[in-house]
């Protein structure tokens, strides 16, 4: 009798033990060491990704269409002429710390023995600290939009004459430049979270350290051993309003570089989610009846392309850059060689950028195959063009194309040698490649003419889901990168460089959506189609595995506090 | 004496045949070493001749290409991931589908060139500075050591992308004269020339304290001794008795280095500072296709057996040299 | 020998600086510089500019370089440009013991397999025996890391199971005076086998090459002869007499060999991801990181440095006849 109900206890116990007892525990590789958990400093997708869990924004993106949405900020109101931003705060959130001797997250104490709430101060004290030219912040610049911040961050204005303010504890306000409608996803990035002034004083640059760190987000940092695991735990304190509804309760993560040894543990079940399986294992996975299923490809915002040096003879000539853009033939590249469900591309900007024009039968329709064109009917017209031009089946023609080393850019860039080669079998085209400092340094538009290559690869990422991130700050002839040396006074499309320099301006200036919106189709048309400054390739997209236990939500950076595992599912194996 | 006897009696006296003659007679007597020697000779026609083509006037038809069956660049990308054995491909193809037999025989042209310049600026360099050091003065030994310290911990790797940014902006501006020259046989190399001069000031330094070694112990023995005490200037010291009885573990140490340069070559392709795409190397096709170990093992393994194949010729051969070369053997 | 090793010590000093200054002038010759990007980004102007002020590099050259071996005599190697909030003695004291432990085992590894093997060859030259063991020294030595270390992952941890996938065994939070594992511990081995296979490996050929060659050199030797005619057993003479004084070439290789093995495999620790410094040297460069590439380097010779005096040393151990005075 005795027996039988300690049995029962036993058996009971064992059913409930992984539902009550046990941690919900994700094992996870970061991809390599966090350069840092400051949120003034990251600027690398594996440093915004832990800081994103520690520090809770203004507002934060929606998974989908990247429309700001509330967090710390419950509500935020704009001016009519959209230079003046407030966010009201919520009042209910704490900064917290991982107490290592009690073995478990508690309040971050004043002096006086009170939990610190997250207010309008600290957000001020965030803004203003990465600003701050002593903190040395590298993405500074995406806060320039706010009043006095570029003379602050130069060093030739004040701090406080910066256009951000505390209203009261639970209010901010910012005052930009122009108005800008996409500040609401500039307040939803890293740089402009609130950061704790007490601690960072304390403990100096080491104040990110696990022992030192005090943060407000859903996972708190518990260990990190660097270069080689860090381990984060729930934040029991947050509101539940701003849990992400997953259930995961701890969070290990290792930092693997190599892809073949991360692939590895994954199928050793060491890892129960994976970014990025190894290139020349796509095929087997996509073949694979289980692995298949776990396999999963989402847009990514970023895009691949090749910029051409317009300045450089022969790519002065837009019929050769055109000819050139035209023979790349992007399905196969994305089919063949990249073999990840990437996009082929016929804008800068992808899909899920504010003001793209991406897939419109419009612009290029013979990058994508749309409005009847196909990739023999576009080497016929680009062979053609580059007759007109002067260069019948390549004769004369020699072309550098640099890219930097690595793999993956080494197999497409092989790959469009050969097409281009095949179009024009009379040209030469040339691959360099350079280790990635100097290749920077190579491209910019500082460099001799003489020592830039005609055609550069390059990849751009969103820093903010808003084409003003995009065709202004990296293609604007006066303003932005401008790599490709554009120029009003170009011989042959001048008119057009004027007018893209205008459009591209302007939007960045105005708050209607629609009219912006507008604007930024016309940039692109005249980019891609008249000015041919650049060649773009592909939309990246995310190649993510999950163990069949494993459920991800699809935010640009990760949410933990969405993802979910099966424990039941897990324990089965 | 006994020793120094018979190689007095080398000189012509006894038989009419030079030392020379005597070691290669050896050395083709050494089975292993002769088919190592073969292979290295097969392996040097290979990438002299990889992209010679038959004229269309010998067989009729189109120009023939005589060694390699297609161009290493020849993209085909619905070929791609052929396993050994498909029809038109006997090695398979890689992830652009080009033909692996063609990319490795044309890989030779790197590899073998990487061996040979490597090999010969450290074994000339290191073996002299290594015999003057062990031979000179105490102290002129230990300054030359110390110049070597130096040396051995000097980063390779600072130096050789510092070359290479150099070189390719100077490239391009159409250099002329003895570094046009240079760029010129850097292009054919796909950019490795200066890797291959690296990687002998790198490695000469090894041999010089190898050589500093042997000579130290080898000034020791009698039989110098007893040379001096018959009135033998230094320079024929070293050259009739140090040289010939250090260079066996110099050679074989320099046929083992060999593997080390095509591997620093695979290195730098690793860390993406080897040769520049699409010209092939071993090294470059091995370590662009690892990743891919478990489903296309080919595309890793044959490059890797030809580097493996290589690296035996030269160690059989070194063997080879190594006793054909012995004093102590000479006459059996 | 004493006053021999304190003249060899002083000697290291100007050796050390000289390569220093090299290093220092050499890293800032390579175009760009440390702030000039971020990931896959340039970084504007402004910023670029603030960054370089604020970490000195605004200043004329031979003031930084003044600046850093005024600091590196007290030790501080200043504060790494990739990880910020790290200095660059940190990140050596947590990354080279790491390094350190896997070089050493890698080594014992080698010379354990080496030496036996290149013996076992010396022996019976020119037999089935000394060939197979050449053919498999140099597919040893001519299989890339990058090629073994996945192949012995794959069979020992994915088909097999026997063996974790990855990782070392032990972190830096771990060790017993910063430095050493613990030994006891089946964990710590457990995840030292396959990469410490991988890396000996590839050095485990070329030892047993250079025994082999060295050591049929000596056998010839007139006091070996006499040791047989003394009717010595053979198998004795060659371990006593023979393989001690043939061990010189060896030695010779093995300095700069335990310097290179200890400082990490970028190739072996990235496979197995292991935190050791091998990257760094790699990584420095192609950050632009310069006191990165100034501690890395600094370590390396100093190691370097010592293991060649070590080196030397041993020669007169290895071949009495052989005087330091």
């Amino acid at each position: 009798m005795r027996l039988s109900k300690l049995a029962v206890l036993a058996v009971v116990g064992l059913m409930i033990w992984p539902a009550f007892a046990a941690p919900v525990i994700l094992n996870r590789n970061l991809g390599t060491e966090p350069p840092t958990a400051d949120p003034a400093l990251g600027e690398d997708t594996t440093s915004i990704e832990i800081i994103e869990q520690m520090f809770l924004g203004l507002v934060d993106m929606d998974e989908i269409t990247m429309a700001p949405i509330p967090e710390l900020a419950a509500r935020w109101e704009v001016s009519a002429d959209g230079l003046t931003w407030t966010f009201f705060m919520r009042s209910d959130v704490f900064w917290v710390k991982y107490d290592a001797k009690a073995g478990q997250v508690v309040y971050d104490l004043d002096e006086k023995g009170q939990k610190r709430p997250v207010t309008a101060h600290d957000v001020v004290y965030g803004v203003k600290r990465t600003l701050d030219p002593d903190t040395g912040s590298n993405y500074a610049y995406v806060l320039y939009i706010i009043e006095g911040a570029l003379e602050a961050n130069e060093g030739t204005g004040s701090l406080d004459a910066v256009g951000v303010k505390a209203l009261d504890a639970y209010t901010v306000r910012f005052t930009l430049i122009a108005p800008a409608g996409y500040f609401g996803q500039i307040a939803s990035m890293w740089v402009a979270r609130p950061q704790p002034q007490w601690a960072i004083a304390k403990h100096g640059d080491a104040w990110i350290e696990p022992e030192n760190i005090v943060t407000n987000g859903s996972y708190v940092m518990k260990t990190w051993v660097h270069n080689d695991n860090l381990v984060f735990v729930r934040n029991p304190y947050i509101p539940a309003a701003l849990w992400g509804g997953g259930n995961i309760d701890e969070v290990h993560c290792v930092t693997i570089v190599e892809d073949s040894t991360e692939f590895a543990m994954y199928l050793n079940n060491e890892l129960d989610t994976l970014d990025g399986p190894p290139l020349p294992e796509m095929d087997r996975i996509k073949a694979d009846p289980v692995l298949s299923k776990q396999l999963n490809i989402r847009p990514q915002p970023c895009t691949y392309y090749y910029g051409f040096v317009t300045t450089k003879p022969p790519m002065d000539n837009p019929d050769v850059r055109k000819a050139l853009s035209m023979t790349i033939d992007r399905k196969t590249i994305v089919e063949q060689v990249t073999k990840g469900g990437q996009i082929p591309a016929n804008t800068f900007a992808g899909g899920t950028i504010f003001g793209n024009a991406a897939l419109s039968p419009e612009i290029a329709p013979w990058a994508i195959d749309a409005a009847g064109w196909d990739y023999d009917k576009a080497v016929t017209e680009a062979q053609r063009l580059l007759a007109g031009a002067g260069y019948p089946d390549g004769a004369g023609l020699e072309i550098i194309l640099m890219h930097n080393v690595s793999e993956g850019h080494a197999r497409i860039a092989q790959a469009i040698q050969a097409m281009w080669t095949k179009a024009f079998p009379k040209a030469r085209f040339i691959i360099e490649t350079q280790e990635w400092g100097t290749y920077l340094k190579t491209i910019t538009k500082e460099t001799p003419i003489e020592n830039v290559p005609h055609v550069y690869r390059l990849g751009w990422c969103q820093d903010y889901p808003d084409q003003n991130n995009w065709v202004h700050e990296v293609l604007n002839p006066t303003l932005g990168e401008n790599k490709p040396r554009l120029s009003a006074d170009d011989p042959y499309v001048g008119a057009a460089i004027a007018r893209f320099d205008e459009l591209t301006t302007q939007a960045g200036r105005l708050s209607d959506p629609v009219e912006r919106a507008k604007l930024y189709f016309e940039a692109e048309k005249l980019l891609i189609d008249e000015i041919v400054a650049i060649a773009p390739i592909y939309y990246y997209s995310y190649n993510i595995m999950n163990k069949p236990w494993m459920t991800r939500k699809w935010h640009d950076t990760p949410h933990w506090d969405t993802w979910s595992i099966d424990m039941e599912l897990k324990a089965k194996g | 004496m006994a020793l120094q006897k018979r190689t007095m009696g080398a000189n012509g006296e006894m038989r009419g045949r030079s030392p020379t003659q005597d070691a290669f007679r050896r050395l083709f007597r050494h089975r292993a070493a002769t088919v190592g020697a073969i292979y290295v000779l097969l392996l040097v026609i290979v990438a002299l001749f990889v992209d010679t083509t038959i004229p269309a006037a010998i067989f009729g038809g189109e120009a023939r290409p005589l060694i390699a069956p297609k161009h290493f660049a020849e993209v085909s990308f619905f070929e791609r991931d052929l396993p050994p054995g498909t029809p038109g491909f006997p090695l398979g193809t890689d992830y652009l589908g080009r033909d692996i037999l063609s990319r490795t025989l044309y890989g030779t042209r790197v590899s073998l060139a990487v061996a040979i310049v490597a090999a010969t600026v450290a074994l000339i360099v290191g073996l002299t500075y290594g015999v003057i050091s062990g031979f000179a003065p105490s102290g002129v030994d230990n300054a030359m050591m110390r110049f070597v310290d130096f040396l051995y911990g000097f980063p390779l790797l600072i130096f050789i992308i510092l070359m290479q940014a150099l070189f390719k902006a100077v490239s391009r501006r159409g250099a002329t004269g003895f570094v046009g020259m240079m760029v010129g046989i850097d292009k054919a190399l796909g950019g490795m020339f200066f890797l291959f001069v690296a990687l002998g000031i790198l490695n000469w330094i090894g041999m010089a304290r190898l050589a500093r070694g042997q000579t130290l112990s080898v000034k020791q023995k009698e039989y110098i001794e007893s040379a001096r005490a018959l009135g033998a200037s230094n320079l024929r010291i070293v050259f009739r008795h140090v040289l010939p009885n250090i260079i066996g573990p110099c050679i074989v140490s320099e046929t083992l280095a060999i593997p080390g340069y095509i591997l620093t070559e695979a290195f730098l392709s690793f860390i993406g500072l080897g040769v520049t795409p699409p010209t092939p190397s071993w090294g470059l096709m091995i370590s662009e296709t690892y990743q891919g170990l478990r489903t296309y093992p080919w595309e890793t393994l044959i490059p890797g057996a030809a580097l493996a194949t290589t690296t035996l010729a030269f160690n059989f051969l070194g063997d080879g040299l190594r006793d054909a070369f012995d004093p102590r053997l000479r006459g059996t | 020998m004493i006053q021999y090793l304190v003249r060899r010590l002083l000697w290291a000093i100007p050796v050390l600086l000289a390569i220093m200054v090299v290093t220092f002038f050499l890293a800032r010759a390579i175009p760009g510089g440390p702030f000039d990007f971020r990931g896959d980004k340039q970084i504007p102007e402004t910023i670029r500019k603030n960054l370089e002020r604020k970490y000195g590099l605004d200043l004329p050259l031979h003031q930084q370089l003044g600046r850093w071996i005024w600091d590196a005599i007290r030790f501080d190697f200043g504060p790494s440009y990739a990880s910020r909030s790290q200095t660059v003695t940190d990140i050596l004291k947590r990354t080279f013991p790491i390094s350190f432990q896997l070089g050493v085992l890698a080594l014992l590894f080698a010379l354990c397999i080496g030496i036996p093997m290149g013996t076992i060859a010396a022996v019976k030259q020119n037999t089935i025996v000394d060939y197979g063991a050449t053919f498999a020294a140099i597919l040893g030595v001519s299989m890339p890391t990058m090629v073994t270390g996945p192949l012995l992952m794959w069979v020992f941890a994915l088909i097999l199971g026997w063996l974790p996938a990855a990782r070392w065994g032990t972190d830096y939070t771990q060790l017993y005076l910063g430095f050493f594992p613990n030994l006891l511990s089946g964990k710590f081995w457990l995840h030292a086998i396959l990469p410490s296979l991988t890396l000996g490996l590839a050095y485990s050929a070329s030892i047993a090459r250079l025994t082999r060659a060295s050591l049929l050199q000596v056998i010839r030797e007139d006091y070996i002869r006499t040791a047989y005619a003394k009717g010595l057993p053979g198998r004795r003479t060659v371990i006593l007499h023979g393989l001690r004084n043939s061990l010189i070439p060896v030695a010779t290789v093995l300095g700069p060999m335990f310097a290179g093995i200890v400082t990490g495999s970028m190739i072996v620790e990235q496979i197995f991801g292991i935190a050791g410094m091998g990257k760094y040297f790699v990584t420095s460069v192609t950050n632009r990181d310069y006191p990165m590439i100034m501690g890395a380097v600094l370590l390396y010779s100093v190691l370097l440095v010592g293991a060649n005096l070590l080196v030397d040393v041993s020669y007169a151990w290895l071949d009495p006849r052989i005087r330091y005075d």
